[in-house]
């Protein structure tokens, strides 16, 4: 009956309230499910029709209709389907329902919803009405400041312009006295009327409601004082930034005067606990002007201290510093804390900060209170020249050793083997299930050696009552297979699933009454999935599935730079099929890719004594991974149990036992790792002209980085695993690049070069990196670095690896870089000069701004120790020497820094070359002082 | 669904007002629990209001941040709970993402006042009443209140402040598995105030991906992106941000990395009151996900002695391993798996600095906790649905079959080590507690 009337109006699309205005609590919730059918149908077409006949399609319900049916909605719905209809609805707040609706019912939810909702389109002087009228009891603080700060502007529909109506302001006594000052206790979006008043006033660049403020003061319709401390305890409450900094604005506009801001000293150091440094250092600004007034609170003041001089940014060091100079200079009987305080500053890295720090201590402190003396000394480690020269009297009684100079620090051996970086061995069944079933979830760099040895090594401890142990393990390797084309895995991973997979297949062959069921469920599986078409979801990678379920062999890998660990898998593979156990020369005994001599050695008798063919690619990989430096005592010995007399002759000359000249070459295979390994420039020009004679490559094949000549001169005639990197594809693609360099230069510990050259040429093209894998990439290139950093010799691009790191965007990689660096000088395995003329080559033509280098220099490089210092002043000379004529901004501190090296080694003489730059350097007056220093020390 | 929706309901929102020149701060309590009758847990004064007060903005920016959340999440609106009791106060909470812990300790002589009751509830902290914190001076007087005294005040039963927010589940069980943690772990360093700003100093900015480790270089502490030796690992070192603006007030910093360094926790020490800030191994790994405190679940403890316990140490209001062995006539080598159990049920807290637990029940209801923990129940129905098969069993050896999805998990338990051949165990290598499989298999042994 009561649905059947509403259809009518609807149908005839009659007036509706007379109806709505009868309706009982409990009709109107019987009503509600039928509404909700006719909204859900607003968007279905019907057939239109002329004389019957159908010509087209129209909306089941026109506009006019589905009004009617909100109107009801307003007045039916509960809270929660009111929300999922009315919300961002304009019906709520229009003419209709104010006027029309209001004056008989409000809803339950109607208050909550307009305070919650904020509806767009409803302006403060109609939400003022609605209130007034009771329509809605309460105003949330958010609401009123999103109305009222739209109110001071409207748009003349018949002028077509925008029009200034800040008269709104003071047309309601609750706007000025109570929902202005909300603008300080809640977000708003005040700052985003800044462009306003240039459209409205052709161009003046004001912003709209700081003028408007300044009139509200100018005209006395708002208290001034209570309005700075509004502004300024707005600052403690987190508002976005771009809020807050337009409250700090407002306030310079203003521009309170010292008597007013002696009355808000209390709300101006609750501004100084912000987290915000923009806020701390205005109000800091605030408090430095009336710091010396009499009546400024001294000792509040100085409880804010340790928080202030705590601060990253320098500004409000440098200011809090003015501030406790100016309290003492006023009040002795604030020396004691004021210089206790001060020392706190010390531990900027930052010479100025100190100096001034320094001053105040030397100035005010008291050089016979041996507490003070302590606290003052126990920053001696941190001090820079000129500060220890200011504080000399509270240094000189020091006990505390200054470990940055005095200590010489002893070169420590790089032990390649130890019980700590031993890897572990696989022995039991058990180990095995565990180890192949983390195919997707082992992020070990080893994990693919691990594998290819250990499968094939106790697959034969398989028999017919473990296999069944292996039963949900092979179910996983299919569905890893089948998942594969979804995952952005990485290339050497996608090997290894394949592997994996097979190896289950050859389980599964070998028991077949274990994996019967299995086996059945797979098959039905496989044949499911083959029936499904390119269009599904899961369905990413591969044209078919067919391809997924191929043997290894027959598997395309994406990036050609796998094919060396395809190529071993392979032959793991064949291990596993005709039960060898024994192990890949390869396989590495400690990490992070080492294996031992000894081990190397056994595996080769092994293999000839077993009668095995030797995987050439294996080979080099082993021998890649054995130290140049690990030729102990006993090698010799070791080395003469080889059977194989030019192999013996590779290891002799790979431990500096024999010359390469004096060899008989017939495999040079065998020799090219180790020549490119030991990088000795006569044997290598040796093995290049006098061995290798004949040319397969071109040169785009090759690296671009690479300083390799043996790889530059296109003479690789030979079978080698670089003939399977296909650097061509690899390096100069930029798109889809698969970063695995961490796998590449496992293949080569003892001289990765060839493998950092990618990521230096990405590096060079911008020293921000943009993206996150760029990020990662670098970093953990890096980091891979630092753990094999061994030697002096490296090429000269692992030098500028090394240089790119120090200077790059990413701030971890920059600690690393620094780290190799430290790590080097340490071993005495640091090439510094090449690090300085690379860092002074890259700043010629400002590769990256200059503080990214001396933030790393403050923070890390500085002070390590005396060997280290010097390192470190050789590097700075031959860096700015290279550096453009023209100085680059930052380059004061760059020479700051320097300036605090010469004064630690007054007898080292600069370079001349750097002598000669500082000379042009100095035509530039803000460096005038810093040189005139360095060229008098 | 009623379940999981937790509904706040506050007789007051939580204020400071100063009165006669005296700051009060009251804090609005709500428990699902109700236990005791006063309406007031605490009431007294505080002896270091300004660092208190910096304390607790620091919990309210801790509880109000997110290191993997949606916006959407992050405006879902948290509540730090209190404990009241064995003349402390704590005030506990997490970071929406369930990653950082905190927790202020106001020691037995950081405060002034009456414990008129024992007990832990949520309290109210509202953006008003940390803007009023920003302004408590050192000199100030300040009066803590933990639920209002005078009942009058408000009208019995009709609450002023109701907020419906979403269950905060990942807390719950983050709060039980934090306290596991600290359980396992050991003291490492103190650092001096100069030392531990040096220290923060070295934290590098924005969002950090790898890992950093504590080193010392010369007489220097510092985070370096590099393994060292025996260094404590740190995962999402960003986070330790939250407390840097505490660091130039603290008198000491004390560092307790977990055994696994599955999490690191850093004790910033002032006067007698402590802010306990510990971060999950990484920052997209919540504690709540953890389940480390899962295997002290399956310990078997008859619901009267959880019972007696409750009782006896509301009373008490203190865990004492000695007394408690002799009074409930328990063995005290059973006491410490007793004691993980009950920390897993919400029922204990860990002190690190006295390396112990204290009796702290959370303000939810028991079942709800135990409710938090699916792979218990995926064990539990596991064992229920006789899946599980013990196929060996020698001295220090277990090896089981559980029957999985169409597959057959193997279970080895051997010594120290357990490993699963499910998809979980893979993932996590058991970094993350056991998988159902290995929990059930546990349990079964246990009734053997």
């Amino acid at each position: 009956m009561l649905i059947n009337e509403f259809k009518t109006i609807v149908k005839k699309k009659k007036d509706v309230l007379p109806f709505l205005k009868k309706l009982t609590a409990k009709e109107k919730r019987e009503l509600v499910p039928f509404l909700k059918q006719i909204l859900s149908d607003r968007r279905k077409l019907v057939r239109k029709k002329i004389l019957g006949v159908p010509y087209g399609y129209e909306l089941l319900y026109s506009d006019a209709q589905l009004f009617i049916v909100e109107t009801a909605c307003f007045i039916c719905y509960n809270k929660t389907d009111a929300r999922s209809l009315f919300s961002r609805h304009n019906m709520m707040v229009s003419q209709y329902v104010i006027k029309e609706i209001l004056p008989w019912y409000v809803p339950k939810w109607y208050d909550a919803f307009i305070n919650e909702e904020t509806p767009w389109v409803l302006r403060y002087d109609e939400l003022l009405d609605i209130y007034h009228k009771g329509y809605i009891t309460t105003l949330s603080k958010s609401l009123v400041v999103d109305k009222l700060a739209r109110v001071i502007i409207d748009f003349n529909d018949k002028r077509e312009v925008l029009v200034y109506t800040p008269e709104i302001l003071w047309k309601h006594k609750i706007t000025l006295d109570t929902h202005f000052w909300y603008f300080f206790q809640e977000e708003s979006l005040l700052h985003d009327y800044k462009h306003y008043w240039a459209s409205i006033y052709e161009g003046e660049k004001k912003d709209l409601w700081i003028e408007t403020i300044l009139n509200l003061i100018k005209d006395n319709r708002i208290d001034r004082k209570k309005l700075i401390e509004a502004i300024i305890l707005s600052g403690s409450l987190q508002f976005e930034k771009a809020l807050s900094n337009w409250f700090l604005n407002l306030l310079k506009k203003i521009a309170p005067e010292k008597e007013e801001l002696l009355t808000l000293q209390d709300a101006l150091f609750v501004g100084l606990n912000s987290i915000d440094p923009t806020i701390v250092q205005s109000n800091l600004r605030y408090v430095k002007l009336i710091a010396s007034e009499p009546k400024f609170n001294r000792s509040d003041f100085i409880e804010y201290v340790s928080i202030l001089l705590s601060s990253e940014t320098k500004t409000v060091v440098s200011d809090t510093l003015i501030i406790l100079e100016r309290i003492a200079k006023i009040e002795t009987k604030f020396h004691v804390i004021i210089c206790e305080k001060a020392t706190e500053a010390l531990l900027h890295a930052d010479e100025k900060v100190q100096i001034k720090a320094a001053k105040i201590i030397r100035k005010y402190g008291d050089v016979s209170d041996k507490k003070f003396q302590y606290i003052v000394q126990s920053h001696t480690n941190n001090l820079f020249n000129e500060s220890k020269g200011l504080l000399k009297e509270y240094l000189d009684n020091s006990t505390a050793k200054p470990i940055c100079i005095k200590e010489e620090s002893t070169k420590e051996v790089i032990d390649f083997f130890t019980e700590d970086n031993k890897l572990s061995v696989y022995e039991t069944v058990d180990d095995l299930i565990f180890l192949v079933q983390q195919a997707f979830h082992n992020n070990d760099i080893h994990y693919v050696d691990l594998v290819m040895h250990a499968v094939p090594k106790l697959t034969i401890l398989i028999n017919d009552e473990n296999s069944i142990k292996f039963v949900p393990i092979v179910k996983r390797f299919l569905e890893n297979v089948i998942f594969i084309g979804g995952t952005d895995i990485g290339s050497v991973d996608f090997a290894v699933l394949f592997y994996l997979y097979d190896f289950g297949k050859f389980l599964e062959k070998k028991y077949p009454l274990t994996f019967q069921d299995a086996i059945k469920e797979k098959e039905q599986r496989i044949k499911e999935l083959l029936k499904r078409k390119a269009s599904d979801d899961e369905f990413v990678y591969y044209s078919d599935y067919k391809g997924l379920f191929k043997d290894l062999e027959e598997q395309s890998v994406t990036h050609s730079v796998c094919k060396i660990h395809l190529e071993l898998l392979k032959k793991s593979k064949e291990y596993i099929q005709s039960g060898c156990t024994i192990p890949l020369l390869s396989l590495p005994t400690h990490l992070p890719f080492w294996i031992t001599p000894q081990v190397l050695i056994d595996r080769i008798v092994l293999y000839y004594e077993q009668k095995i063919e030797i995987n050439i690619y294996d080979f080099q990989i082993a021998i890649g991974r054995l130290p140049i430096q690990e030729n102990s005592k006993g090698i010799l010995e070791e080395i003469e149990r080889i059977q194989n007399v030019e192999l013996k002759a590779v290891f002799k000359y790979h431990f500096d036992l024999e010359k390469i000249q004096n060899s008989h070459i017939t495999k040079p295979a065998f020799w090219l790792q180790s020549v490119i390994s030991k990088n000795n420039k006569e044997d290598s020009i040796y093995f290049e002209t006098k061995i290798l004679k004949q040319s397969m490559f071109t040169i785009e094949k090759l690296p671009k980085f690479t300083d390799i000549s043996i790889l530059k001169n296109n003479t690789l005639g030979i079978p080698c695993i670089y003939n399977e990197l296909y650097f061509s594809d690899y390096f100069y693609e930029k798109g889809g690049f698969p970063y695995i360099n961490t796998e590449l230069i496992a293949v080569m510990p003892n001289n990765p070069t060839v493998f950092l050259s990618n990521a230096i040429e990405i590096s060079l093209q911008e020293s921000t990196f943009s993206n996150e894998s760029t990020n990662m990439y670098i970093v953990s290139s890096l980091q891979l670095l630092h753990e094999i950093w061994h030697r002096y010799n490296y090429k000269e691009t692992t030098y500028l690896f090394v240089s790119i790191g120090m200077l790059c965007s990413n701030k971890t990689a920059r600690e690393i870089a620094a780290e190799i660096w430290i790590k080097g000088v340490s071993n005495d395995i640091m090439n510094t000069t090449l690090v300085g003329t690379y860092l002074g080559k890259l700043q010629y033509d400002t590769y990256a701004p200059m503080k990214r280098f001396t933030d790393i220099i403050e923070m890390q490089l500085l002070h390590i120790s005396k060997k280290h210092d010097v390192q470190l002043f050789k590097l700075l000379s031959i860096m700015i020497r290279d550096m453009h004529d023209t100085p680059l901004r930052g380059g004061k501190k760059l020479l700051e820094l320097f300036l605090e090296l010469k004064r630690s080694f007054p007898t080292i003489p600069i370079d001349t070359g750097m002598r000669e730059k500082l000379m042009i350097w100095k035509e530039t007056k803000s460096l005038q002082s810093v040189i005139n220093k360095l060229l008098k020390n | 669904m009623a379940t999981n929706t937790l509904n706040y309901q506050y007789n007051a929102l939580s204020s400071l007002q100063n009165t006669n020149g005296q700051e009060n701060l009251l804090l609005s309590k709500f428990n699902e629990v109700h236990k005791g009758n006063s309406p007031c847990f605490f009431w007294g004064k505080l002896n270091n209001p300004y660092e208190l007060s910096r304390c607790l903005i620091t919990l309210s920016n801790i509880v109000q941040s997110s290191f993997n959340l949606s916006p959407f999440q992050l405006g879902l609106l948290k509540d730090p709970i209190v404990t009241a009791g064995n003349n402390q106060i704590r005030f506990e909470g997490f970071s929406h993402c369930a990653g950082v812990y905190a927790r202020v300790d106001v020691l037995e002589n950081g405060q002034d006042g009456e414990f008129i009751e024992n007990g832990t509830t949520n309290v109210d902290f509202n953006t008003p009443l940390i803007s009023e914190l920003g302004k408590i001076k050192k000199n100030d007087d300040l009066i803590l209140s933990v639920g209002k005294k005078e009942v009058g005040f408000h009208k019995e039963g009709e609450s002023f402040i109701e907020r419906k927010v979403p269950l905060p589940t990942k807390w719950i069980k983050g709060l039980t598995t934090v306290q596991h943690y600290f359980s396992e772990s050991d003291y490492a360093l103190t650092l001096s105030r100069i030392q531990a700003l040096q220290l923060f100093k070295s934290i590098p900015s924005g969002k950090v991906k790898t890992d950093y480790f504590l080193i010392k270089r010369g007489s220097k502490y510092m985070f370096s992106p590099l393994k060292a030796k025996n260094a404590v690992c740190i995962g999402g070192i960003h986070r330790l941000k939250l407390v840097q603006p505490l660091i130039p007030l603290i008198n000491e910093l004390k560092i307790y990395p977990q055994k696994d360094m599955q999490s690191v926790t850093f004790i910033l020490c002032f006067n007698e009151l402590n802010l306990v800030f510990s971060v999950s191994r990484d920052f997209w790994r919540g504690f709540s996900g953890e389940g480390a405190a899962l295997e002290a679940l399956i310990e078997d403890l008859p619901d009267s002695l959880v019972k007696a316990f409750d009782n006896y140490s509301f009373t008490n209001q203190e865990f004492n391993p000695t007394l408690l062995s002799f009074e409930a006539g328990i063995d005290i080598s059973k006491i410490d798996k007793l004691a993980t159990k009950l920390s897993a049920m919400g029922l204990l807290g860990y002190d690190l600095d006295k390396n112990g637990f204290f009796y702290r029940r959370l303000p939810f209801k028991l079942e709800r906790i135990l409710s938090l923990n699916p792979r218990l129940k995926g064990a539990e129905k596991l064992l229920e649905e006789n899946k599980v098969n013990i196929t060996s069993k020698k001295d220090n050896e277990i090896e089981a079959r559980v029957e999985g999805s169409g597959v057959q998990h193997y279970v080895i338990l051997k010594g120290e080590t357990q490993k699963c051949t499910c998809t979980w165990f893979s993932r996590n290598q058991g970094e993350r507690g056991v998988c159902k499989h290995i929990l059930a298999v546990k349990k079964m042994a246990k009734s053997l």
